[in-house]
């Protein structure tokens, strides 16, 4: 296969991982309203505690990751249930603030307990690569890439067929409708906060292993915000179509234009985006009223 | 003006429009400030010299957090690209004065001019988005203009920064502390005048009527395009002079010195004060850098106790404490304590009667 084959397929896996942080932006603003930028602090705080579990406890990789994910639960049920539950339906200042304010948070715990130095997860799998139609990729971008499809599917048929997810689609429609036929509001949020906050650790470790740990993991957050944003706030499939575009221009970017410039790209995509299409691909423009 | 602030002791009576529109409207009040500028202007003759850096720091704050009062409190716009702007004052600063030989007085000022027009090439979008995608788009602008600061090499100093001096006039040299302290306390001083007056000019009143509600405020005749983008100015012109202050305190235009997260601190400091006032900006400053000196006592006490942390832990400290403050501020006490100190006030003034 081509080089600029190999570029393209190799972004689309990276992309992969955008999208998956990126739905769960897209999840917690659909339920509540809330734009979280703390999530991007929870990749940062799964990548962590999964290389504790990894390396200073000496477990394997799996165990380390169920076992993040099993802090990761509660901690978002708490966070749900003591700050934000008290946020929706204030200003956006104050829920831009408020979820600025856990992203530092959980950031500066990151660095009081583990400093900011990089670190790697004793694992076969980020050394291992494989062969896939005459293309070398690394194991963890493959497994990183069927996650998102599983993670992405995963929710689509919850979304479709049970009974929280139905739940959830419609608290995103209208919370007191949904309030007045019976659904328990608060414990849906709380589901959507749960869902976001195990896919964005889960995502976390991926960086972890496809790279290395390091707190420039929470860039990786920063640009899913902006694939949010660029696929439109609402939608799922929006998320997933504008992570995989963001990928591969990334790789696009960065083997044909210039290595560095990459850092910028994004943001520049996200102001035309703002000027010119300020709710995104697929998102629902709003009209207000006075 | 709220209701408190019009509350007056027992047996003063306004008979004039301008003694009720004075901000000191008694003579105990006029004591009162006099009272505490001369404080400030005797400050370095008693102070240890590492409290005189604290003050110093904390007044370049309350200049950058009273540019972000105009934007966010006044205006209601959320800017996360204040330490952007901070910045490109700095630089600006740091370029005009070594690059140009300017001098220091003439340079300060220009950098607020020049951060204000950055400012308003970033403050574009506000006119057709707000709420969460102005603060994405507000961060966006933070990245693209650190990046070019730092990329732009030949003229920024890429890593290294740029060194400037502090100036001199006449024969006092502004090279020591004690001296340039009282540069910064004038600038803050005059620059909180005008912060507290634009709000009770028909420019502060109609950044109040976009805050409370933009449409509303275009149909009444405010023009949207002209006041958001002059909200942005005015607030950049702040930051950027708080940046070539901050850049002459540290005598250097230095690439790390503008982390994203100290944006975050200073809307924290807005809403811990009590956002839409410059008292607030005030109490809010003076709130987190208190914090930020007992993490600095309570930190090696912590560091005894669990020696695996790093060593850095009165930093990430004092930033864990802001991040609480801010999450029960915002939960227990939206208005901040500038509310609690107006409640204070009224109740002092009533004095012994309830009403």
């Amino acid at each position: 296969m081509s080089l600029l084959g190999q570029n393209i397929f190799s972004g689309i896996m990276v992309g992969c991982v955008y999208s998956v942080v990126a739905l769960g932006f897209v999840l917690i603003y659909k339920a509540c309203r809330i734009f979280n930028f703390a999530q991007s602090a929870f990749m940062l705080l799964g990548a962590y505690l999964a290389w504790f579990f990894n390396v200073t406890l000496g477990l394997p990789i799996w165990l380390s990751l169920l076992l993040t994910v099993a802090i990761g639960v509660p901690l978002s049920f708490g966070l749900e249930r003591f700050p934000m539950r008290s946020m929706i339906g204030q200003s956006d200042f104050s829920i831009v603030l408020m979820t600025l304010a856990l992203m530092a948070i959980l950031m500066k715990v990151v660095t009081l307990f583990w400093g900011g130095r990089v670190k790697t997860y004793h694992s076969e799998l980020t050394m291992t690569t494989m062969t896939m139609g005459g293309m070398r990729v690394s194991l963890s971008l493959v497994i990183s890439c069927l996650f998102a499809l599983l993670v992405f599917f995963g929710l689509a048929f919850f979304f479709q067929r049970s009974r929280i997810g139905l739940h959830m689609r419609a608290v995103a429609e209208d919370q007191v409708l949904a309030q007045s036929t019976g659904i328990n509001v608060n414990k849906v949020i709380a589901y959507s906060w749960a869902i976001a906050c195990v896919v964005a650790m889960c995502a976390g470790v991926q960086m972890g292993s496809i790279g290395s740990v390091t707190l420039y993991i929470q860039d990786v957050g920063f640009l899913a915000i902006i694939v949010a944003i660029f696929g439109g706030l609402e939608s799922i499939s929006g998320a997933f179509i504008a992570g995989i575009v963001l990928g591969v221009v990334e790789v696009l970017v960065r083997a044909y234009v210039g290595y560095g410039l990459f850092t910028v790209i994004p943001y520049i995509i996200l102001l035309l985006i703002l000027i010119f299409k300020p709710y995104g691909l697929f998102g629902l423009e709003r009209i207000e009223r006075v | 003006m709220g209701l408190a602030g019009n509350r007056l002791p027992c047996g003063i009576k306004n008979y004039t429009y301008n003694r009720d529109m004075a901000i000191f409207r008694t003579k105990l009040h006029w004591g009162w400030l006099i009272a505490f500028l001369v404080f400030l202007l005797t400050m370095p003759l008693f102070v240890s010299p590492p409290f005189l850096r604290s003050v110093m720091s904390l007044m370049i704050t309350i200049v950058a957090v009273l540019g972000l009062h105009i934007i966010v409190g006044l205006c209601g716009q959320i800017s996360l690209g204040q330490q952007a702007f901070m910045a490109v004052g700095g630089y600006a600063a740091a370029i005009l004065a070594t690059k140009f030989g300017l001098p220091f007085w003439v340079v300060v000022p220009l950098g607020g001019v020049i951060a204000s027009m950055i400012g308003i090439i970033f403050g574009l979008p506000s006119l057709r988005i707000k709420g969460f995608y102005l603060a994405v788009s507000t961060l966006a602008a933070h990245f693209l203009i650190m990046y070019i600061l730092i990329q732009w090499a030949s003229v920024t100093g890429g890593d290294n920064g740029i060194k400037v001096q502090r100036p001199l006039l006449g024969p006092i040299d502004f090279a020591s502390d004690q001296n340039f302290y009282y540069i910064i306390l004038v600038t803050t001083v005059l620059l909180t005048f005008f912060a507290k007056n634009i709000s009770r000019m028909a420019v502060g009143r109609a950044f109040i009527a976009i805050r409370d509600n933009d449409l509303a405020a275009e149909i009444m005749g405010i023009n949207l395009f002209y006041y958001k983008l002059l909200a942005f100015a005015i607030s950049s012109f702040f930051c950027g002079v708080a940046g070539a202050l901050y850049t002459f305190y540290i005598t250097r235009a230095d690439p790390v010195a503008w982390p994203l997260l100290n944006s975050v601190w200073q809307l924290g400091m807005l809403i811990i004060g009590g956002i839409g006032s410059v008292m607030g900006v005030f109490f809010g400053a003076a709130f987190f850098k208190l914090l930020e000196l007992m993490a600095a006592i309570l930190g090696p006490a912590i560091v005894a106790i669990v020696p695996s942390f790093q060593a850095s832990v009165a930093a990430s400290l004092a930033e864990i404490l802001w991040g609480l403050a801010i999450v029960f501020s915002l939960v227990f006490e939206p208005r901040g304590i500038n509310h609690r100190w107006e409640i204070t006030k009224s109740l002092y003034r009533v004095w012994p009667f309830a009403y």
